[in-house]
């Protein structure tokens, strides 16, 4: 069975990395005594996969990951809560025992939202991710003196940018996956609202699209951004 | 001056701006089972501060257990503080931001008590900037009365004169009851309105606590140490009589307020270690703090026990860690599960000085296993024979790779720093790692030890080479790699008289070693020079150093222990400039007359004794282990009233 956790990584948290999400994921079914799978091999690992990462400083509303349980542990599991709840448990009773238990465990910061068992012959959930919706705060900056470069932004066919890993840096044309941004007039730090298309688990960061607003008379000092993904869209 | 509470920094100032910082996770802290106490509710402000980065800080054992001490008091708030990195300096810098704890957010300076531990020397220049970060006073006698007291504790503490200037007081020794003395004392101070140096007084009667500023030191015209003595103390009428009653030790009552000087006060002539008697269910963390960010050891750690008598001439651990003392193997296993299921981890690793040598490991390690399926065991110091490797066979946590110390290449230096293992015990564990399946083989070494030639140093490529034929032999496809320290000789030691080997002449001998350890199958790893003469300098140091520390800081020096960022044209520029040389602590062969500087500190090893093992070294005679054979005499238990304790 593979159940679906839609989760937050809060405001608190987010400067943690995904890896450090994930090893906290991990931790915290550990320490909920969930019955998750592990692969077999010559390392054995939870069979636990994240989806669509998102970078230090970035919180999420609506995050998810995907755990598989193991057949024989999720029988004793249910029989244990059973036991205790003195009535045999139906499939929501189950996913909600599951939900209580990851949510004591988790650190403070984190939430979950909600389960839901998924079902076989899916596509691969990455590839259903359409986009996401962010919204961006931008310190000492007005909505006033934004405008213009974002208008100017968003007048382009194209916005080159290049993106510096530690190997390599690639070329990625951010204009292709920026749908939308409106900025609410008269906010002040800046807010706006970006859509920003996945495309098979290749997107950009809003991050990337306020450094390129340099391009357009708009030099914000890095760091000043405050960035929380709200919502991810699915097709 | 803050207001004590007062919360400088917010949450949102932090959000705002640690987007410009590398690994900002360091600083907001977060941790499962942190304890965020109100700082109004109680009665002391601890902040727990650890000279190095946070990733390093949280994978201290010693400081989890004084956190969770500390915080069992309801009387007592402890929070942490880590040393922040380069870019965070410049942020707090640049925002005119005090260091703050994790916890609360709190500035250093509104703590109590600051209270560091010193796990090596070349964390101090951290020290010194946690400090100026935090708003408090480099030097002790700068500090106001509303200063928080400024303590240190940790294996370096035992021979902390470099650091003697900057902080108020040692604590010596096991730090479980000491901590909460030293707590009792600053409460008990708190509200009587009385001065600093009463504080001061009033510690440095609590067993363990050496109060540096209480002491003069003396030095010879040839800049040897002369002697350290306590300076005499006028106390104020009510002070004198107050501190005097308290003191409930008659013969301490007598010594340090001498009948035929009313009104003075001297400090106890040496300070004695502090050891628990038993740690079977001392120290154990029930809550233990669970990092959000990976720290560098990320697992859990039960401590097996402490101490260690194997006696290796070279080692600082197996004196002032004395005498060992187990804890039973049910206590280990009872804690182990407890604190998987606490935190998560998948790994628990059964910590002491030499694992190997607890008495029970092997019932030890099959009770683990039953009690906590799945989970892996580490074994963080074997030993080299056959049987710590099949333990490590039976753990299986590393299946490919072993790591085992034989530190030294000829039988002739084994013996010399009392290794007790013969090259045939260390062809057979290699034989019976290769046979168990372990193909990458990591061997500690040093070089630059007492009595070395450069044939003992050959033997180091030798020994590496026979035993890639051994693996080759039984077609194990080996890859051996020897890891090559320079010999730094450490206080306490039998080897604290000794010269350390000159830079020049260590980076010759690591030549001597790089051809012979050059080829397939062989991989060659040294430590830098320079970290090596630093660290020499500062082991052995006295007060003087304390101006070259603080000019080096305000130079830029941090993070000296991390072979990048350690700016050696810097250090010798200071030493020169302060007219210290650092080849007079470095280099030199202490005589066997001469005082040092640790010799008021007293580890329990009795300086005779050390002697006798440096006689001994010389002639190349081994000395067993006090553990399964009979007293070797090195007076820990008689002087520290304390026994050697196996389950």
């Amino acid at each position: 069975m593979r159940v679906r956790v839609k989760y937050k990584k809060g405001d608190t948290v987010r400067f943690l990395s995904h890896l450090d999400v994930a090893r906290n994921m991990r931790m915290a079914l550990k320490r909920a005594k969930w019955p998750v799978a592990i692969t077999r091999g010559y390392s054995p690992k939870m069979r636990v996969s994240f989806y669509s990462p998102l970078p230090v400083g970035t919180s999420g509303e609506e995050e998810y990951l995907d755990v598989t349980l193991d057949k024989n542990g999720i029988t004793d599991f249910i029989q244990a809560k059973a036991k205790g709840a003195g009535h045999l448990l139906s499939n929501s009773d189950i996913l909600a025992q599951l939900a209580g238990a990851l949510s004591n465990a988790l650190p403070k910061g984190f939430a979950v939202c909600e389960l839901v068992v998924v079902h076989n012959g899916q596509k691969p959930f990455e590839s259903q991710i359409q986009g996401s919706l962010y919204r961006t705060e931008i310190e000492e900056v007005t909505a006033d003196t934004l405008s213009s470069s974002i208008e100017a932004f968003l007048a382009e066919e194209q916005v080159l940018f290049e993106v510096q890993r530690p190997k390599e840096s690639r070329t990625m044309d951010l204009r292709d996956f920026v749908e939308s941004i409106s900025l609410i007039p008269g906010s002040s730090p800046a807010t706006l609202f970006m859509t920003i298309r996945h495309d098979n688990g290749r997107t950009v960061r809003p991050q990337w699209v306020i450094d390129s607003l340099s391009r357009f008379g708009m030099d914000i000092n890095t760091g000043e951004v405050i960035v929380d993904r709200l919502k991810l869209y699915f097709g | 001056m803050p207001i004590r509470g007062q919360h400088t920094i917010t949450w949102n100032d932090l959000r705002r701006h640690l987007g410009k910082v590398e690994k900002p996770a360091r600083y907001t802290g977060g941790e499962i089972n942190a304890k965020h106490k109100d700082p109004q509710s109680v009665d002391i402000l601890f902040a727990l501060a650890f000279p190095d980065v946070y990733e390093v800080g949280m994978s201290h054992l010693g400081s989890q257990i004084l956190y969770s001490v500390l915080n069992n008091r309801h009387d007592v708030s402890c929070e942490r503080v880590y040393a922040p990195w380069h870019d965070m300096e410049s942020l707090l810098r640049e925002r005119c931001w005090p260091l703050f704890s994790i916890e609360n957010r709190l500035p250093l300076s509104s703590f109590d008590i600051v209270g560091f531990s010193l796990q090596y020397e070349l964390t101090y220049s951290n020290v010194l900037m946690m400090l100026d970060l935090g708003g408090i006073p480099l030097r002790s006698k700068d500090r106001a009365q509303d200063a928080p007291l400024v303590i240190a504790g940790g294996p370096c503490a035992m021979s902390a004169e470099p650091m003697a200037d900057f902080i108020d007081a040692f604590a010596l020794g096991d730090g479980e009851e000491l901590s909460l003395d030293i707590v009792d004392t600053y409460k008990a101070w708190k509200g009587t309105g009385r001065s600093r140096s009463d504080l001061l007084v009033m510690l440095s009667l609590v067993e363990s606590v050496y109060v540096p500023s209480l002491y003069d030191v003396e030095y010879n015209g040839d800049g040897t140490l002369g002697r350290v003595v306590p300076r005499p103390v006028k106390l104020d009428d009510q002070s004198y009589q107050s501190i005097r009653a308290e003191t409930g030790n008659p013969a301490l009552r007598r010594s340090c307020f001498p009948e035929d000087r009313p009104g003075w006060f001297i400090a106890p002539s040496g300070v004695r270690r502090r050891v628990i008697k038993s740690i079977d269910h001392a120290a154990f963390i029930d809550q233990p703090l669970i990092p959000l960010m990976e720290p560098i050891h990320d697992r859990a750690m039960v401590e097996i026990f402490r101490g260690c008598t194997q006696g290796c001439r070279f080692c600082q651990a197996g004196t002032i860690y004395r005498p060992v003392r187990e804890r039973a193997p049910g206590t280990i296993s009872g804690y182990a599960r407890k604190l998987l299921e606490a935190s998560g981890y998948d790994e628990v690793s059964l910590v002491s000085l030499s694992s190997a040598d607890y008495s029970h490991i092997e019932e030890l390690i099959s009770r683990l296993s039953a009690d906590c399926s799945r989970a892996k065991i580490s074994l963080p110091s074997l030993r080299v024979d056959s049987f710590s490797v099949e333990l490590a066979k039976m753990l299986g946590t590393s299946k490919t790779g072993l790591t085992l110390a034989p530190e030294a290449g000829s039988q002739r230096m084994r013996d010399i720093i009392n290794k007790k293992v013969t090259e045939e015990d260390i062809f057979h564990a290699a034989r019976h790692a290769f046979a168990s399946g372990f193909s990458h083989l990591k061997l500690y070494f040093m070089i630059g030890l007492p009595g070395e030639a450069d044939h003992d140093v050959v033997a180091i490529s030798n020994l590496v080479r026979k035993i890639r034929q051994i693996g080759r032999d039984m077609k194990a496809r080996p890859t051996v790699v020897a890891s090559v320290s320079g010999f730094v000789p450490k206080p306490n030691t039998p080897f604290q008289w000794e010269p350390c080997i000159q830079p020049d002449e260590l980076r010759r001998r690591q030549r001597l070693l790089k051809g012979g350890l050059r080829g397939p199958g062989l991989k060659f790893k040294y430590h830098d020079v320079e970290l090596t003469w630093l660290e020499a300098v500062f082991a052995r140091g006295d007060r003087r150093l304390s101006a070259a520390l603080e000019l080096a800081y305000q130079r830029g020096a941090r993070f000296d222990a991390w072979a990048n960022l350690l700016d050696i044209g810097l250090w010798e520029q200071v030493f020169s400039d302060t007219g210290l040389d650092p080849a007079f602590y470095a280099h030199r062969e202490r005589g066997i007359e001469e005082a040092l500087p640790w010799d008021h500190l007293d580890s329990g090893v009795s300086k005779t004794y050390l002697l006798l093992e440096r006689g001994r070294a010389r002639k190349g005679a081994t000395t067993r282990d006090c553990r399964t054979g009979d007293c070797v005499g090195c007076g820990v238990c008689s002087r520290l009233g304390v026994e050697v304790s196996l389950k």
